[in-house]
Parts: C-alpha cells; structure tokens; sequence
C-alpha cells in the first residue's frame, strides 16, 4: 500500500473517531457520575441532529448557531428526566444499574416515538460544508474537520470544568467514591442532576455536528448509543481520556476494514474491538488491567 | 375486586362479539344495498410514515372520485385501511382481519416490497386477487403465486436507462454499489447481464450494509478502481451519503446515478448545488403526458393540499386498473377478476398497465430517468418522455 492511501485512511478514520468521541464523552459523564447506563444517549443525540436540520430546513440557521441553543434545551431536558424519573430509582449501586438500564430504554423508545411524531420519519441531513480541502495528496473533510475541532473544543472544556472548578471536583468525587462525597458535604443529588443535564446537552452538542457528516431519522438513535458505547467501553468507563483513545481507535478500525475488506466488516469492527477489550482488558484499553 | 369487574367486562364484550357474529349475516341489508368494501394495511406509523401516507392518498383519491362518479357496478365504494406500522407480521394479521372478519369484498396491495412479500401468502391462501402498487422487487411473484400483480415499474429494469444513456455517450467501465437488502439487490442484479450486452466492463462491485454511516472507505476504494459511471442503487440516507462522500474524496466519474434517492425532493434540499448532474430512476412525474395525468395531479392537490408523488400515483393507477377490471367482469366473482387483471391492457396515470399472465410482473410500465439540473429534476431518458436531453459529463467537484 503506498503512503498516501495509508495517510488518507487514518486522516478519515480520525475524523471520524471525533464525532463519536463527542458523544462518548456525554455518555461517559453520565456513567461515571451515576454508575446509569443511559440507553436513551442516543435519542438525544439524534434529537439535536434532528432539530439543526430541521431549522436548516425552515430558516437556514446555521448549525453553529441552533449548537448553543441546542445545548441549553438539552441541559434543561436532562436536569427534568433526571427529577422526575431516575430521582426515584433505588439508589443502593446493586440494583441502580439494572433499573436504571431498564428506565431509560423505555425512555429510548419514548423519545424515538416523540421524534418521529415530530420530526416524522423522513432521513435528514445539513448541506454545510460539504466540500474538501485538498493538501498535498489528501483531502480533507471541511464537515468532519469542523466537527473534530468542535468536538475537541468540548471535551478540553469538559476536561478544564472536571479538574479547576468546584461542581467538577464534586462530580468527580461522587464518580470516584459515593460515601465519600457524601461525608464530605457534597450535594449528591445536585450533582446528579447537573451530571446527568451536563451529559444529555453534551449528546445534543454532538447531533449538531453528526448532522454534517450522517443522514439520519428518529430510528437511527440506537445505532449512535452502540457506537458510544463501543467508545467508552475500549476507553474506559468514566474515563474521560481514554474516551477520545478509544473514539481514535474506532475510527481508524472503520476505515480500515471499509476499505480492505467490504463495509460489511467496517460496520461490525467496532463491536468485535468491543468484545475483544471486554475479555482481555475489561477497565479499557487505558485502564489498570484486573480492575 | 378491579380484577374481577374487568373480567365481567371482557366476558360481556365477548359475549356481545358472539352473538353479532352468529347474528351478523342474517341482519345485514341485502347486498346490492351495501358498498363495495375494498380493503388494505398500510404504513401509516413507524419508518415509512411519510411515503406510506401518501400511497394512502392515492387510494383515498380514486375512491372519492369513483363515488362521485356513480360508483362501481351501481353500489358504492368504500375503503377500509389498517396501519400496519411498516411491519410484515402485523399486515399478515391485518389482511386476514379484513378477509375473515370484516369479509371485504376486494383487497389492494399495501406498502413496501418486504410488506407485500408476506401478505401476498394469505391473498393466495384466501384466493382473492391483490394488484399491489408498491412492490419493485420481482421476488414475490416468483414463487407460483397466482394472485398477485405488480402495479409498479421492475426493480431490474431501473439501471437500463442510466447504462443506455453512458452507452450513447462511449462510457465503458462501471463501478457497482447499494445497500445490502432486497430491493436494491434486485436493481443490481440486472448490471451485470447488460454490462456483457452493452460491451461494458463492471471493475468494482460491492454493496454495503444498511444503516451503514460511514461511506468514504467504499468511496476511495471506488476511486481508486477508477470508473467512467457509477451506479449506486441507493435510497434517500445512503444515496445522501455516497455523494457527500465522493466530493470529500475529490471523486468525480462521468455520470453518476444514484437509484431511487435522488427522485425524492428532499435529496435537493439535502445537497443543494451538489444534487447537480446525480441521475435517478423514478416511476411517474407530475409532467407525465400519461392518461387522466394533469387532473390527477390537479385533483390530488385540491384535495389534501401537496403535490403527489410516485406512490400516491402508483396506488391510484392500482385502483384505476382494479376499477376497470371490475366493470368489465360485470360482478366482484374473484376467478374472473383474477383472470381480468392477469390478461388486461389499460392506460393508467402510470402508463400502460401489462403484466406477464403467468407470474403477475409488470411489462407495460416504463422506469424514468430523472437528473437534477439547475436545481430542479428533468425526465432524460426514454426519449419519448424526455423533458431534456441528459446534461453530461458530471462535472468535477473543482470546476463547480
């Protein structure tokens, strides 16, 4: 295989990897926080996808601009769901992970209704910087550039909230120990909230930009929540490095079996690599093996 | 104590079930007296919501203008319609209500190849006649069933018009993609055969799976085989995908057809100046010069407020061949309708129909290709119906 071709790959598969990243990193804050599984990540992500099309549609609104607005509805959204229904879940952690599995895919199928009722079935996407930079040998994706930059830019902003501010530090302590926060005065149930808001506007962040590069409906959720999954199991469940790792190592997988074997295989590499790190490195491909 | 007042009721409601259907044929009114009942499922919810609606339409359509006109043999007309979600378990069950329960008097066909695969068992098992106005994929009437017929153009003959047209033009290699299901297959399946008549070589081949998202592997691999056409048996996602792709790819090939994708309206709105030059094979337009075509359109608009579509075509030339079938038999006998629309020749808003007698395909209805240029889709290709000759080569993303 010559250089180009080998540079071209890994320059689209790491695009890629940044839009799942994105959306990892939300469903990542979510675990990490509240030990939930959120099985509804991808409703959200695909909601917002939905929404910037459909403004693209009616007004031209530029996807820069629905992102913000995107994110706030999303937070209020979330901060709602987490209130009024995971609150009143049992909160011993034994059985917190398999009610909350089952809550939000119920919820999943709720908001899979209430898009289709509302944005209808029709596949959408955003004509926005469809087009290619060219250098030297490769091109380059203005869209999937822009989502990678943008999607960077998010998690760097994750990155400095977890580590120099107050809400970070409490997210981060009830992630790491529960009793511990709670010794320690942390409003546990703020906290929750605020992660589990923080984490769905994060999804709605990443439907903005998967917009640009993917068609999809209101049944096209599930697939994305997969995917995320994928993501953060190779990375490393609420770890927040090993998320972009693992979204880079996905992306590279997809584009390289879609292009040497057939994109039947791309579309199953990712589940096998997920597979293959829950046997032989459960933490994550970053995580202290055994743990 | 709930449980027991919800047992009485279930039991009082049976109960009430029984006795009406034990009364039923002796209370109801002589039949000449009662309507015509002609009866489907179709995708009213889930996926297909949007194209199925519309199909709906069309048959809404005809029956409204049939009763207005005096019905059909001096009774008149009424549809009965279930949503079957786009799912083929549940339309099976939905035909065998409207055959064994609601004992319609006609059945027309519903939506989708998939749907109409399933439900064409029960239409052979009860022996009633099914024209089915949305089914490409030839697949079902190759299994002996006699009751089925095809009230849509043939999957296979789709790419006849786009490799017609790079013949005229002296293109000679081919690259061959679409998603991994029934009826895309169908579409390429026919390339092969004509690649070999048209002296055409195909150097790329390969499918991907739906829902796939990701399409710029099988895009560079496309490129890298180097093509003069590709032909993509695509809908509206992937078709969407496959182009975004190309242009990231900087990739370019003479002429570029992408299936059914590019026949919907939304593939302008979601490529904007890139939709340029893509062909796609459609099966009616609203220009057509077909029979009773103009007022259709104009009458369909009227009537719920947006322009027909395809579907909503196909299905009203359904009930327009199914209509006729009935009049000349004289009577809604199943044997002799099922005979009348095997052998019938008639001109529909769709074209002719004419189905093979043996297997039910359709013969008479001829595919369009259509081509977005200056924004807006012309009909190219046959040459008969062109709006336009086909603006070839494609152009290259860097001169656009």
């Amino acid at each position: 295989m010559h250089a180009a071709l080998f540079g071209q790959l890994t320059i689209d598969g790491l695009l890629v990897g940044g839009v799942y990243a994105l959306s990892a990193l939300g469903l990542n804050v979510i675990f990490g926080v509240m030990r939930i599984v959120n099985l509804a990540h991808g409703e959200f992500v695909i909601g917002a996808a939905l929404l910037a099309a459909v403004l693209f549609e009616r007004l031209h609104a530029s996807v820069l601009v629905v992102l913000p607005l995107a994110f706030v509805l999303a937070f209020g959204l979330g901060a709602l769901i987490q209130r009024a229904f995971l609150r009143r879940l049992p909160t011993d952690l034994a059985s917190a992970e398999a009610t909350s599995l089952l809550m939000t895919f119920g919820l999943s199928y709720f908001f899979v209704g209430a898009w289709l009722a509302f944005f209808s079935g029709n596949f959408r996407s955003v004509p926005y910087l469809t087009g290619a930079w060219t250098l030297g040998p490769f091109s380059i994706a203005q869209a999937r550039l822009l989502a990678f930059v943008a999607s960077g830019i998010v998690a760097a902003l994750l990155a400095m909230l977890l580590r120099y501010t107050a809400l970070g530090r409490a997210i981060r302590a009830t992630s790491q120990n529960l009793q511990g926060a709670l010794a320690c005065g942390v409003d546990v149930e703020r906290v929750r909230t605020l992660s589990f808001a923080l984490g769905t506007a994060i999804a709605a962040a990443s439907g903005c930009l998967l917009i640009l590069i993917f068609t999809v409906n209101p049944e096209t959720g599930a697939n994305v929540t997969l995917a995320s999954f994928a993501v953060i199991a190779l990375g490393g469940l609420g770890n927040y490095a090993g998320t972009l790792v693992g979204a880079a190592v996905i992306g590279l997988a997809i584009s390289f079996t879609g292009y040497f074997a057939t994109a039947q295989v791309a579309q199953a590499a990712p589940y096998v690599l997920f597979i293959l790190v829950l046997l032989l490195r459960p933490a994550g491909l970053l995580g202290k093996s055994g743990a | 104590m709930r449980r027991t007042r919800l047992q009485a009721i279930a039991a009082g409601v049976a109960g009430a079930a029984f006795i009406i259907a034990l009364g039923g044929p002796h209370l109801t009114a002589s039949a000449a007296d009662k309507p015509i009942v002609i009866g489907a499922s179709i995708s009213e919810t889930g996926a297909y919501a949007d194209s199925g609606k519309l199909a709906l339409q069309g048959y809404q359509l005809w029956v409204k203008q049939q009763n207005a006109a005096g019905g059909l043999l001096g009774r008149q007309i009424e549809l009965k319609t279930y949503d079957d979600a786009s799912d083929p378990a549940t339309a099976v069950r939905l035909y065998q209500r409207l055959i064994d329960q609601d004992h319609v008097d006609l059945i027309v066909g519903p939506y989708s190849s998939a749907v109409t695969a399933s439900v064409a068992n029960v239409a052979q098992q009860h022996h009633m006649p099914m024209i089915s106005p949305e089914v490409a994929s030839t697949a079902p009437f190759q299994r002996g069933l006699t009751e089925i017929f095809q009230g849509i153009q043939i999957a296979a003959a789709y790419v006849e018009g786009p490799m017609e047209i790079a013949k005229e033009k002296g293109y000679k290699s081919i690259a061959v993609t679409g998603e991994d299901t029934l009826f895309p297959r169908s579409v390429v399946a026919g390339v092969d055969d004509l690649a070999k008549k048209m002296g055409m070589t195909i150097v790329f081949n390969q499918l991907y799976p739906h829902n796939a998202s990701d399409y710029s592997s099988i895009v560079e691999k496309m490129k890298q085989a180097n093509p003069d056409i590709v032909i993509a048996a695509s809908y509206l996602p992937d078709s969407v995908g496959l182009l975004r792709a190309m242009k990231q790819a900087n990739f370019a090939p003479k002429l570029l057809y992408e299936g059914v994708g590019p026949t919907e309206l939304s593939f302008g709105t979601q490529n904007g100046k890139d939709a340029e030059g893509v062909m796609g094979t459609g099966n009616w337009n609203a220009e057509l010069k077909t029979q009773g075509n103009a007022a259709f359109v104009k009458t369909f608009e009227a009537e719920f407020g947006h322009a027909p579509d395809y579907h909503a075509a196909a299905n009203f030339a359904s009930l327009e061949v199914l209509g006729d079938a009935v009049k000349r038999v004289g009577s809604l006998d199943s044997a002799k309708l099922r005979d009348q629309l095997a052998t019938l020749t008639m001109p529909t808003v769709m074209g002719t129909y004419k189905v093979d007698p043996k297997t039910g395909i359709q013969q008479g209805y001829k595919s369009l290709v259509l081509q977005w240029v200056n924004g807006k889709q012309f009909v190219v290709y046959p040459k008969a119906l062109a709006q336009r000759p086909p603006s070839l080569p494609f152009a290259p993303w860097s001169t656009r």
